[in-house]
């Protein structure tokens, strides 16, 4: 990766509205990176990140939830419509329920053995990782409605939301891995009498990888429906009951052994 | 006329020269007529092949395979696109979005041009097999479209270094690899959904067929039965 020198580097200043919002995210790291490392202005990107995020998330949301209607499935049309507000609102408030239960044990156990940062830079860091997971999100979206649209297999879709979330998620997580490693580096200015940088280790990574997932999948478990079966009545939440490995194991099972 | 002889010679300088082809990608200089050229290009290239592959059902369905080959390069690509944008912003070149499409659609001539190089030798073997033969014909093409996507993907990731070379940024290993991931998922399930391309003997031939099943869960139920049977076949030889 290049790595504009500390002088040179610009702090990050965001557009006005919302796909040149998110285009800005993409498009400039180094700028977001030095803005977090000068802890500048974070309160208001923070904020610019938050729309971002949940706009990005719902607009995936909101295929998701079109899944019956796409695939012209047997449930009557005012249920189907419903699905996609409900899961429009769910898919945002998944990705933020996952960041809010997370922040404190990743900031802590930071703080502790990782690089020096104070809260609010970690939550800014946390939240650019977020919204770049729910742009990825959406950048997907095409691909599920496509999807959606040409099968008829309620199981297929959802391993396919599964895999796409899975991959969105590692694509943030990648993203806040670099981010951090390079604010570790630039934050020990040279003056300081601080010895060596000290970087966040990389098990402390793997287990914040291990964090994430764990409250994910429960959290996406606990606010399921997402797609909605189309045997079932309408619902906005279903009755607490098995768990979501359990139920991605039926659904392979069921993709797979049919004929 | 002329011009279109002149972005001829630059399209294929630029697959000969995958190493020249990251100019050609950021030229702002090209307008869109290159890009429209490239569009119309692709589609002769596939229509031929699609050609070949509908005259075993006679003249009316090789128009319409040879119609529907171009689509379902161009919609796979179409629906890829945002992803295949944020994937290069990510952790790619960063190109703009105009430049992004340009990169896609001279990835994806490359592969029209190996897939066209290979019409006369599907026109040859669709002329010369009987009726009986449909299973031949499409593990044929099968093996077709796979020989000339390798031939094409070793072009395309130079296209991409070359790009991002330009740009004076390092591309990263993967993302040429889960491009191809991606537009190969999504390009298999839109081939499912346009068939019949080659239409057999055995019913009527319809243009479409309804909508069902998945490529991944047909070519499952295909692999499937063999597979048990090796597994059962296994104890045998200990």
């Amino acid at each position: 990766m290049d790595m504009p020198s500390p002088q040179s580097a610009e702090v990050a200043r965001f557009p006005k509205g919302i796909w040149k919002g998110a285009d800005y995210l993409i498009h400039h790291e180094e700028q977001l990176m030095e803005s977090l490392r000068r802890d500048s202005d974070l309160r208001q990107i923070s904020s610019v990140l938050l729309v971002i995020t949940v706009v990005m998330a719902a607009l995936y949301g909101a295929v998701m939830g079109a899944t019956n209607l796409l695939q012209g499935s047997a449930l009557s049309p005012m249920p189907k419509m419903a699905m996609i507000v409900v899961t429009a609102v769910k898919a945002p408030v998944l990705l933020l329920l996952t960041l809010a239960i997370v922040v404190p044990p990743v900031y802590v156990s930071n703080a502790f053995v990782g690089a020096r940062l104070s809260s609010r830079q970690m939550v800014a860091l946390l939240m650019a990782s977020m919204a770049i997971t729910a742009t990825v999100l959406a950048s997907m979206a095409t691909v599920a409605f496509f999807f959606a649209l040409t099968s008829r297999s309620y199981h297929f879709i959802k391993l396919l939301h599964v895999l796409v979330f899975f991959y969105a998620g590692s694509v943030g997580l990648g993203y806040m891995v670099r981010s951090l490693r390079v604010i570790a580096v630039r934050a020990e200015a040279p003056d300081k009498c601080a010895a060596a940088p000290r970087c966040t280790p990389r098990w402390l990574f793997f287990g914040w990888v291990i964090l994430y997932m764990f409250v994910g999948t429960q959290l996406a478990w606990v606010l399921r429906p997402f797609v909605g079966r189309p045997t079932e009545k309408f619902q906005i939440f279903r009755q607490r009951s098995g768990n979501f490995y359990e139920s991605v194991l039926d659904s392979m099972e069921s993709v797979t052994e049919r004929k | 006329m002329r011009i279109w002889i002149e972005y001829v010679a630059l399209w294929w300088d630029a697959l000969v020269h995958p190493d020249r082809a990251g100019r050609l990608v950021l030229d702002k200089r090209i307008g869109r007529g290159f890009d429209r050229f490239l569009v119309a290009g692709i589609a002769a290239l596939y229509a031929l092949y699609g050609l070949s592959m509908g005259l075993f059902r006679g003249y009316g369905p090789a128009a319409v395979s040879g119609l529907k080959l171009p689509f379902l390069y161009l919609l796979t690509l179409a629906v890829c696109l945002p992803a295949f944008y944020v994937l290069n912003c990510l952790w790619g070149s960063r190109l703009s979005v105009p430049e992004c499409v340009r990169l896609l659609l001279v990835a994806v001539s490359s592969n029209a041009a190996a897939l066209a190089s290979y019409a006369p030798f599907s026109f040859f073997f669709t002329l010369t097999t009987s009726r009986g033969g449909y299973r031949f014909l499409v593990l044929m093409h099968v093996a077709v479209f796979a020989l000339s996507a390798i031939a094409s993907v070793g072009v395309i990731a130079l296209i991409f270094r070359a790009t991002a070379a330009q740009l004076g940024r390092h591309l990263r290993a993967g993302v040429v690899v889960q491009w191809a991931i991606l537009y190969a998922f999504v390009g298999t399930q839109m081939s499912w959904v346009l068939r019949p391309w080659v239409g057999s003997w055995s019913g009527p031939y319809a243009p479409f067929r309804p909508i069902g099943g998945s490529f991944i869960e047909s070519l499952y139920n295909l692999i499937h039965p063999l597979f048990d049977r090796v597994i059962r076949l296994l104890p045998g030889f200990f």
